[in-house]
């Protein structure tokens, strides 16, 4: 098919000009694509607008959506053009002319004139974010200066100089350095919570031991001796490896096993001699508890030491509760068997049942126990008194040399006045009052009643009184015999280097004789304190390890301290804080 | 065949991330430091550097994007990585944090990383949603085009009225006038259309009614047609209302056109300037641990 396009454009002027425009085929296609028949480059075109197709029935115009075209001034989409019809197709009106010989159809082209008026006139809605104004540039620089400055420039140009302007920051209510703080301190810091540089004394600069010890210096104390072969290690450690701030949940002491077994877990490699054994946790590796006994003082009470308030000074040795040599030698007698015999034991008021709170008093809070002395504890039952004739009369007791004086005195006494039965079973061959015995009467006198104090001496010294308890000994000097007695002195601390509440202790299913095996303890050399397995009954090792699971766990510093308090601080620098 | 950033190179950089994930969290897990877990164990300090080179890694997507010239991998493999790299980020950082916040600057750089990385999952789903309604919507015509077929649509109603009764006249042109789509955020978000038309209301005076999508106008021309007896009036009655119904058609593709680029738009706007947010927080939170160390 032959198709006639004239193709009318109109200069500034008016004036038209024509072309023409021959097409080989059935479709006339119109649009703004280059592949268009005719092809119209203005916006309000699509790419592919319209379709003339012609056939030998009809000529059809199909507009594709969302166009639309006005034929003969009639909205439509689909229309079978007329000869003289004018289709108005976006900006440009389309004529279907008489066909002229030797085509099949003829078309003319030309602009609109009534759609001269300029689009950009008419003001366009606002339809876009950026229309409205929404900016990310302007607001970015915002942001990030308000939280740069604010939360680092600001505060940190208080730190400059004597520390005053960031004094004044706090007291307003803008970002200071509190900002900073990754988590409340401990309460037992809480009144430094505002005062960062109390710790964090220098910029860019860790934490040092001086700011600490600014406080703590006093009441201090190291974990080894000065000397020990870890004090150069200890001292390069940092306050702040073990009491870590700002965590929550606050945990100033740390309990982790794994700072003491760092060293303690191979204590050769740590410069320890080999009596101190390896750790790695309690139920695994731990060895048996050792425990400080008093080896008490073989220098006796004698008659050189009465009245002394205190025996000489008891040794102290360490020993494992496993070690054969493990004896207590306190220079006591003393069967707790007896003492605890269910069926009770005579005493002065009759059968008396006893129980460990008798002599174990607790002190005050109940973690320990309070020193077990004489009067309080065993004068009720073991009583001093020599004669039957005069109960109330007793002795005084850790003083041998008086306790003879006294003895002697009283017989002398009683057997001056006539009182010569000690037991005061015959009638005593009484004088008149006033009447003088001769010299000689009264030597014999007296040397009888010597007799009988030495005979009652004998008595309660060797075998009734002192010696139920004590070790005596007699020596014959040249003013007769004297008795030694060697001092009790009694461990009272046991486990010096762990720290046991009994008070915590005390549960409704817990009595003494759980740890403590007295009932059947027959000598005073037996050491009643419990061995590690008892307490692994019920204390685990670290928590959450497979072993411990059920047990309470049991970190090293649930029963160890770090800061021993026989050590003081060693460092020159912390010497002289404390000084 | 068109392939989404988040199917990228077979999602190369999704196992990556998981990968990265993965290991952090194992590594969470072993480590077991003598504190509570937080950014200043040696696990710490080392999820907070991988963290911050993340984030400043990510920000420079922005730069990358501009660099038209750039041969350093493609810019479709930049966003699939910006995308899966940064939504690790929230396991990364949560796990630097060891699960500790606070009112500080630490937790104001961990909260402004949320809010840009929740902005950019409703970036993500944005780009995977609407791309496909907008082009559907537009139906090939670009911006210019759709408001030109308004005003295409305009003159021709203009050059009807010049032959209809006055009073016809006044109420489409007061309905062009007052043709009001867009113009507010809410609006464009919500295709809400505030048009109105001045119209003889019941009492016989001429009032601004609402006009929502041209019906109030429609409706008023409709029955203007059925009252004209006059044939050639009702043709060209008849010819207005089907110009009218177009301009609603086109002015409702521009509605909704405004809405998907809304959207498509509008969470950058948070993305954008939160990340710098994020960034001068990060400084102060790097540069404050060590200055009060």
């Amino acid at each position: 098919m032959r198709i006639l396009i004239q193709i009318i454009s109109r200069g500034p002027g008016g004036g038209a000009e024509t072309q023409e425009k021959i097409h080989a085929g059935d479709t006339v296609t119109f649009g703004r694509a280059t592949d268009q028949v005719l092809q119209c480059n203005d916006p309000r075109v699509l790419l592919q607008h319209a379709t003339i197709k012609i056939s030998d029935e009809r000529v059809g115009l199909t507009v594709n959506s969302p166009a639309q075209a006005a034929v003969n001034g009639r909205l439509c989409r689909d229309a079978s053009l007329q000869i003289g019809d004018i289709v108005q197709l976006g900006p440009m009106l389309l004529r279907r002319l008489r066909t002229p010989a030797g085509y099949d159809a003829a078309f003319s082209l030309e602009p609109d004139p009534r759609s001269a008026v300029a689009v950009k006139d008419i003001e366009a809605p606002k339809l876009t974010l950026q229309a409205l104004g929404w900016r990310k540039r302007v607001w970015a620089w915002v942001f990030f200066l308000a939280c740069f400055g604010l939360g680092l420039l600001l505060p940190w140009s208080g730190l400059s100089g004597d520390g005053a302007l960031l004094q004044s920051l706090r007291g307003t209510p803008l970002p200071a350095d509190g900002q900073w703080s990754s988590g409340a301190l401990h309460p037992a810091h809480a009144e430094l919570e505002l005062e960062c540089e109390a710790c964090h004394a220098k910029p860019f600069q860790r934490v040092r031991n001086e700011s600490c010890l600014d406080c703590h210096s006093t009441h201090l104390t190291q974990h080894v001796a000065e000397g020990h072969p870890q004090v150069d290690s200890l001292m390069a450690d940092r306050c702040t490896t073990c009491h870590i701030e700002h965590d929550e949940p606050s945990t100033l002491v740390q309990a982790d096993t794994r700072l003491c077994t760092d060293c303690h877990a191979n204590p050769a490699a740590s410069g320890f001699d080999e009596s101190v054994l390896a750790v790695t946790d309690f139920v695994t590796q731990h060895p048996e508890f050792q425990v400080s006994l008093l080896q008490a003082s073989s220098q006796p009470i004698t008659s050189a030491m009465a009245g002394m308030a205190s025996p000489a000074p008891a040794r102290l040795q360490r020993l494992r509760l496993d070690d054969p040599r493990l004896k207590e030698s306190s220079n006591l007698e003393f069967p707790h068997k007896v003492h605890l015999d269910p069926k009770g034991i005579q005493a002065p008021t009759g059968d008396v049942v006893m129980g460990c709170a008798d002599c174990h008093t607790p002190t005050m809070g109940g973690a320990q126990f309070s020193p077990i002395n004489m009067e309080q504890h065993c004068a009720s039952c073991h009583r001093l008194e020599f004669d039957p004739a005069q109960p109330e009369r007793q002795l005084p007791h850790a003083e041998p040399a008086e306790a003879w004086r006294i003895l002697l005195g009283h017989y002398s006494a009683r057997f001056l006045e006539g009182y010569a039965d000690p037991l005061a079973t015959s009638a005593p061959n009484r004088r008149g009052t006033g009447e003088r015995l001769s010299p000689q009467e009264r030597a014999v006198r007296l040397g009888q009643a010597r007799a009988r104090a030495l005979l009652v001496a004998t008595d309660i010294f060797e075998r009734r009184v002192c010696a139920d308890c004590h070790t005596v000994t007699r020596r014959e000097t040249d003013e007769g015999p004297q008795w030694d007695v060697l001092p009790v002195q009694l461990t009272q601390v046991f486990m010096p280097k762990a720290r046991f509440d009994h008070a915590s202790h005390r549960t409704a299913d817990l009595a003494c004789s759980s740890c403590h095996e007295a009932e059947n303890s027959e000598s005073a050399t037996d050491v009643l304190m419990p061995r590690i397995e008892s307490c692994r009954d019920c204390h685990g090792g670290e928590p959450g390890a497979a072993h411990s699971r059920h047990l309470v766990p049991g970190e090293c510093v649930s029963c160890h301290v770090f800061h021993e308090e026989t050590h003081p601080l060693w460092t020159p620098s912390a010497k002289a804080l404390a000084q | 065949m068109h392939q989404s950033m988040l199917d990228y190179a077979s999602r190369r950089y999704l196992k990556i991330a998981l990968l990265l994930c993965g290991v952090s969290v194992i590594a969470y897990l072993w480590h077991d430091p003598i504190s509570p877990p937080n950014g200043g164990t040696w696990l710490g300090y080392t999820l907070g550097g991988i963290g911050a080179a993340l984030i400043l890694w990510l920000t420079a997507l922005g730069i990358r994007k501009r660099a038209y010239r750039s041969s350093l991998g493609s810019l479709q493999g930049w966003v699939s990585a910006h995308v899966y790299l940064g939504l690790s980020l929230i396991l990364i950082a949560t796990l630097h944090a060891g699960f500790q916040v606070g009112w500080n600057i630490h937790t104001l750089a961990y909260v402004l990383m949320m809010l840009v990385i929740v902005s950019g999952i409703v970036g993500v789903v944005a780009y995977l949603r609407f791309p496909e309604q907008l082009s559907a919507n537009r139906a090939g015509l670009n911006a210019t085009q759709m408001l030109q077929e308004v005003d295409d649509l305009d003159q021709r109603a203009e050059r009807l009225i010049t032959n209809l009764p006055i009073e016809i006249g006044h109420a489409v042109r007061s309905a062009r006038e007052h043709t009001r789509i867009g113009g507010g955020t809410l609006a464009i978000l919500t295709s809400r259309d505030r048009s109105q038309v001045e119209l003889p209301a019941a009492d016989g005076v001429i009032r601004l009614q609402g006009n929502d999508s041209q019906n109030r106008l429609l409706d008023w021309l409709g029955t203007q047609l059925s009252r004209s007896t006059d044939g050639e009036l009702s043709r060209r009655i008849s010819d207005l209302i089907n110009i009218v119904a177009a301009r609603r058609v086109a002015l409702r593709r521009l509605q909704r056109d405004a809405r998907v680029r809304g959207w498509l738009d509008i969470w950058l706007y948070f993305h954008v300037p939160i990340t710098f947010a994020l960034l001068g927080a990060l400084i102060a939170h790097v540069v404050s641990v060590f200055l009060y160390w």
